[in-house]
């Protein structure tokens, strides 16, 4: 049991959850008993960045990361000189955090845990896998009593840069949502999060991938400005996602 | 009894353990300072003469130094040594670093333990090194894709190590997972032991971490004693892979990144 549970689902979108409520009864119960609203992202839409600014607290400017890969070298930790919550709360707090998106591979804290295909793939199967294993191996660690626990879902973007728009999306909403419906019961105080949503490639501020990729594979979606959030038991406003970092330390301490 | 005597002890616990219950078993040999040192602490558990095979995984990409080194103890140790290089593989690093370890390496062991019907094997992996390896056990079973389960490890508890090579394909056995850099040094001092000359510094720069001369660089160090290399193990912050390019995993995140559209 985490006395504060973080679930981020990169790139989940309103749009695709409010049309379709009756068939995400988790998304439904958390929207009714708790709070929910939209996030904007105002710098680049990300997703190594907005992480970074979800977890640090620091605006995209202020922290400087915006990239997995920069002048050929796959970025790590290390190399953003920040304290992400973590960081801050491991002196006093028994904290951990999986598979948090903001490098590549994805970033784990106080845990282990090793991603199918280095978690860049973007087979299905092995999106379906890691999505899997990584709810399983959440479970594992909420089972015993920790004050935060934060996980990362990243898989649901991956899918939707390339079948949005096809029913397959909305099977694999539900699939969130069934993991959502076992890992909320472990956590008393609940923070669920995107980065941002999506869109249609057209529709999209900005286009963050090109339109194939080296395999020719068409890419249909791409990011939307617009990001979820739910929360529950949480006493304090988050309007951008750098506030994040500021609540979580309010809340922990409340 | 100081640290390293504590060390030592344990490791040497491991491997008679390890030697009892399984006698298909083999020491793989990098000719790099960690697996030197536990061939040593081997001899010394079986009072000078290894009683099994010593495998070197050539990829044919080697220092010029380690093949030589190697040649020389071999002899001078008397070992039983296989040289285990994968020929037909016929692929180099610039086709992919992740592909031309997975042929070398990776395939090369399949084979030489497939020959040879080897059910364990002796590797010198620390838990220091990588924060990979920090999740490992001092006894990891292998199935036939070298996969590891990490929901399924054995709990490990001193003197109550689980052996389940019967079950498995292969037994992994880690005798000196728990040994930091700074202790295979002061062991190297304290007894002794011969060690490639790449790991001094020559003009500025040493090897802190040796294999294919295609994948490792020098770091910046002036420590041409073992007395230096300790010295500056006390007071560096620097990693000991860090030498080392862009290791197989990065290389081929970064290729899925690429292929995928993200640079």
């Amino acid at each position: 049991m985490a006395k504060l549970l973080v679930i981020g689902i990169d790139g989940a979108t309103w749009k695709i959850i409010k049309p379709h409520l009756s068939e995400l009864p988790n998304f439904q119960n958390l929207m009714k008993t708790g709070e929910s609203k939209s996030l904007f992202v105002e710098d680049v839409v990300l997703s190594a960045a907005i992480w970074c600014t979800i977890f640090s607290g620091k605006s995209t400017k202020e922290h400087g990361h915006e990239k997995y890969v920069v002048n050929e070298n796959l970025q790590l930790r290390d190399d953003i000189a920040v304290d992400f919550i973590w960081d801050v709360l491991d002196k006093k707090y028994d904290v951990k955090a999986l598979q948090v998106p903001f490098v590549m591979p994805p970033y784990n804290f106080n845990c282990t845990y090793d991603p199918v295909g280095y978690g860049v793939s973007s087979d299905l199967n092995e999106l379906k896998e890691d999505m899997d294993n990584l709810a399983s191996r959440s479970l594992e660690l909420l089972k015993n009593n920790l004050d935060i626990f934060i996980v990362v879902f990243g898989m649901l973007d991956k899918l939707q840069h390339f079948h949005w728009g096809e029913p397959i999306i909305l099977e694999w909403y539900k699939k969130i949502d069934k993991i959502l419906g076992t890992l909320i019961e472990y956590g008393e105080k609940l923070i669920i999060i995107s980065d941002h949503g999506f869109c249609s490639r057209g529709e999209a501020r900005i286009q963050t991938l090109p339109d194939k990729n080296n395999k020719g594979e068409s890419l249909k979606g791409d990011h939307h400005e617009e990001a979820i959030l739910i929360t529950k038991n949480i006493n304090y406003e988050i309007n951008h996602h750098k506030d994040v970092f500021n609540v979580i330390l309010k809340e922990i301490n409340h | 009894m100081n640290n390293i005597s504590e060390l030592e002890n344990k490791s040497i616990y491991i491997i008679r353990e390890a030697y009892n219950r399984h006698k298909d078993i083999a020491l793989l040999w990098s000719i790099g300072k960690d697996s030197t040192t536990l061939l040593w602490l081997i001899r010394k558990a079986f009072f000078g003469k290894i009683p099994f095979p010593v495998v070197h995984l050539d990829t044919g990409y080697k220092f010029k130094q380690i093949y030589e080194f190697r040649d020389k103890y071999a002899k001078e140790w008397d070992l039983d040594l296989i040289v285990a290089k994968n020929d037909k593989a016929n692929i180099g690093p610039e086709q992919g670093k992740l592909e031309c370890c997975t042929e070398n390496k990776t395939n090369n062991l399949k084979k030489v333990i497939k020959k040879n019907k080897f059910k364990a094997l002796y590797l010198a992996i620390r838990r220091d090194e990588h924060g990979i390896r920090a999740k490992e056990r001092i006894f990891s079973p292998r199935n036939k894709d070298f996969s590891w389960n990490y929901k399924d490890q054995p709990i490990e508890l001193w003197d109550q190590y689980e052996n389940r090579a019967e079950k498995e394909e292969h037994l992994r056995i880690h005798p000196v997972l728990d040994w930091k850099e700074i202790d295979i040094w002061k062991y190297i001092k304290k007894e002794n032991i011969p060690t490639v000359s790449l790991y001094f510094a020559k003009n500025g720069k040493r090897y802190r971490s040796i294999g294919c001369e295609t994948c490792c660089g020098p770091v910046d160090s002036d420590a041409d004693s073992l007395d230096k290399i300790i010295e500056e193990l006390e007071t560096t912050k620097i990693s000991e892979r860090s030498g080392r390019a862009q290791d197989k995993e990065s290389d081929y995140i970064m290729q899925k990144l690429r292929s995928l559209g993200y640079m």
